[in-house]
């Protein structure tokens, strides 16, 4: 029966050698999502599916209820333990010879589809945000005067201020990336160029406290936690080492941190005081915000109830699109989203304010791209079902949309316990 | 057959004496961010991970999370010498090999410790000693094939090839309670 798809896989095979990948010096293999979907849609893929789908609602479960420490074993034991599953798959092997090439690009795409999903439930934990508030308050208090010379930064780079301008643009572009392989290759492509620690480590330091970028301390943990273990190695584990070390810097940062005079500090500090009191809102109010996630910066920030509400509309129908064509294995899941997605768009078009309006604006994006890559899941299941047991859509499955359909007002007040089974 | 070992390797020191410059004479090529550089020994290879560490006081405080896992330091400062090494016995690794590596050329004319003290601590400390000069490049490879030489050669410094030839071995073997450092552990 394997024999009998040994074209189609080579058909991948041929397909992804012309698929651009992400770029990282690191890598041998070039990791390519799409690819790896196209691969896991194969039907002997299907009990890995499973085991995906399982420890996803398992995780998004437990994580409340178990430590972080935890969780984060249980995440590592789980892709150790579904990697040998993955060796005895014929997807994964080239003429059912082992191909630890692919083993690793099933191990990445793995991750990759994991946290995607699990961003949400694994980002910025309650301990994170806590610390993330520390760093916050730092670089409110020191990031706007802060210059080279209170950080004793020796050399050439002192002068460069174009490189320190690009510093702090690019490290506030790291909350846009989900995954931790995304986000660390983004870390350590953002590090400074060729120059001694003597000069990095300040230079580091000043584009972070400049930079404000929220979350700081969340996305290390965040990419420590959940990027396999090995690529944190060389290069990349002395970048991100680094990074640690400058967060770990500015969170216990004060006087005694500086090159600079009592009468200087003294000032900065009350001038700083002074306009945080005036834009208290922005860093008081930001780690209590219900949501923790950072924003998309890519999104326009402003947005009126209207486009709000059109926008909404818009992915709501979207979504339901996708539903009727999802599978019937998936369903509950995505119900579950689903309904979730409703409940959030409701209440945000009742509320007046433009705030909440905002964050439910950018959980609804999240939802949706959490549809998406369900999605891609789903139909690789919706195709074989179809082809093996020719089944007909299922009247179930009418049924479940019907049910879903934003006319059907009711289901309202039941939605928040709705479970998947 | 030639095995390929490979080590981390930290650097710590005052910034200015030429911590960065030693490796920069060490390393072949001009001095990128992060070293990699091999040495021959015997009919082995020895891969040296670098790891430069700021070296300005203010940023001692961060050394602990660069040579945690450190196989080997070299210390470039005679003068705070006795902090590091004292403080690498406490927290490093248990069998970090520790080479004190003095600027012989560049301080010469205004050494603070002369030559045979600094041997007599190295002996004392049971750590090695050479002297070296950044800007003429002598005693720099000496030092870093004491230090290779003194290295243990066991198997868990092979060099592992970059894919797992047998994945399935080290997934099962991997400890997965242990993580990588987080800054709960810095200091």
């Amino acid at each position: 029966m394997v024999e009998a798809h040994r074209d189609d896989i080579e058909d991948v095979d041929d397909e992804v050698g012309e698929v651009e990948a992400f770029e990282s010096g690191a890598e041998l293999v070039e990791f390519d999502y799409e690819s790896f979907l196209r691969r896991m849609r194969h039907p002997s893929c299907r009990p890995l599916i499973t085991q995906l789908k399982n420890f996803i609602s398992y995780f998004q479960e437990r994580s409340s209820t178990v430590s972080v420490t935890q969780i984060v074993h249980q995440y590592r034991d789980f892709i150790d333990r579904l990697m040998l599953s993955v060796h005895d798959n014929a997807v994964w092997r080239l003429r059912g010879e082992a191909h630890p090439e692919e083993w690793e690009l099933a191990r990445e795409g793995i991750e990759y589809l994991l946290m995607n999903q699990l961003y949400s439930t694994a980002f910025a934990p309650k301990e994170d945000r806590d610390r993330d508030q520390i760093v916050a308050r730092k670089m409110s208090l020191y990031g706007e005067w802060m210059q080279a010379r209170h950080l004793d930064i020796k050399g050439p780079i002192l002068d460069d201020e174009l490189l320190l301008d690009e510093a702090i643009i690019e490290f506030r572009k790291i909350n846009e990336y989900l995954t931790p392989r995304d986000k660390l290759i983004y870390l350590v492509e953002s590090c400074s160029p060729d120059a001694s620690a003597d000069e990095i480590m300040p230079i580091q330091i000043l584009a972070i406290l400049k930079s404000k970028v929220s979350h700081f301390h969340s996305n290390l943990q965040y990419v420590s936690r959940y990027r396999d273990q090995r690529k944190l190695a060389s290069d990349s584990a002395y970048h991100f080492t680094s990074l640690l070390a400058v967060s770990s810097f500015i969170e216990r940062m004060d006087q005694q941190s500086l090159v600079i005079s009592d009468e200087e500090f003294n000032e900065r500090m009350e001038e700083a005081n002074r306009q945080n009191v005036e834009s208290a809102s922005e860093f008081v109010a930001e780690p209590r915000r219900s949501d923790p996630l950072p924003t998309d910066r890519r999104q326009d920030q402003g947005m009126s109830q209207d486009q709000f509400k059109e926008e909404a509309t818009k992915v709501y129908i979207s979504v339901k699109e996708k539903v009727k064509l999802g599978a019937s294995k998936s369903i509950d899941y995505l119900g579950k989203l689903m309904t979730e997605a409703e409940a959030k768009i409701k209440a945000a078009i009742s509320s007046g304010s433009a705030s909440p309006a905002q964050e439910e604006r950018e959980q609804m994006m999240r939802n949706e791209d959490e549809f998406q890559l369900q999605l891609a899941m789903a139909l690789s299941l919706s195709e074989q079902e179809c082809r093996a047991n020719n089944l007909d859509k299922s009247a179930e499955k009418g049924q479940l949309i019907e049910i879903q359909d934003p006319d059907h007002q009711e289901r309202d007040s039941k939605s928040s316990s709705t479970e998947p089974s | 057959m030639p095995k390929i070992y490979q080590y981390k390797l930290v650097l710590l020191g005052e910034s200015a004496v030429g911590k960065s410059s030693l490796v920069l004479r060490f390393v072949k090529n001009s001095f990128s961010d992060h070293q990699e550089s091999t040495i021959g020994v015997d009919k082995d290879t020895l891969k040296f991970e670098i790891w430069d560490t700021a070296g300005q006081e203010r940023y001692n405080s961060l050394a602990p999370m660069y040579y945690r896992g450190a196989h080997a330091a070299v210390v470039d400062s005679f003068e705070r010498a006795k902090k590091w090494v004292t403080e690498l016995l406490r927290n490093a690794s248990p069998n970090i090999v520790i080479a004190l590596v003095g600027n012989k050329l560049d301080l010469a004319t205004h050494r603070q410790v002369t030559l045979e003290e600094g041997q007599a601590y190295a002996d004392e400390a049971n750590l090695l000693f050479t002297e070296a000069s950044a800007r003429s490049g002598d005693g720099v490879s000496e030092a870093f094939i004491k230090i290779a030489k003194k290295l243990p050669k066991t198997e868990q410094q092979m060099a592992s090839p970059r894919l797992a030839p047998d994945a399935r071995r080290v997934d099962l073997n991997r400890s997965g309670a242990e993580s990588y450092p987080t800054t709960n552990r810095c200091c």
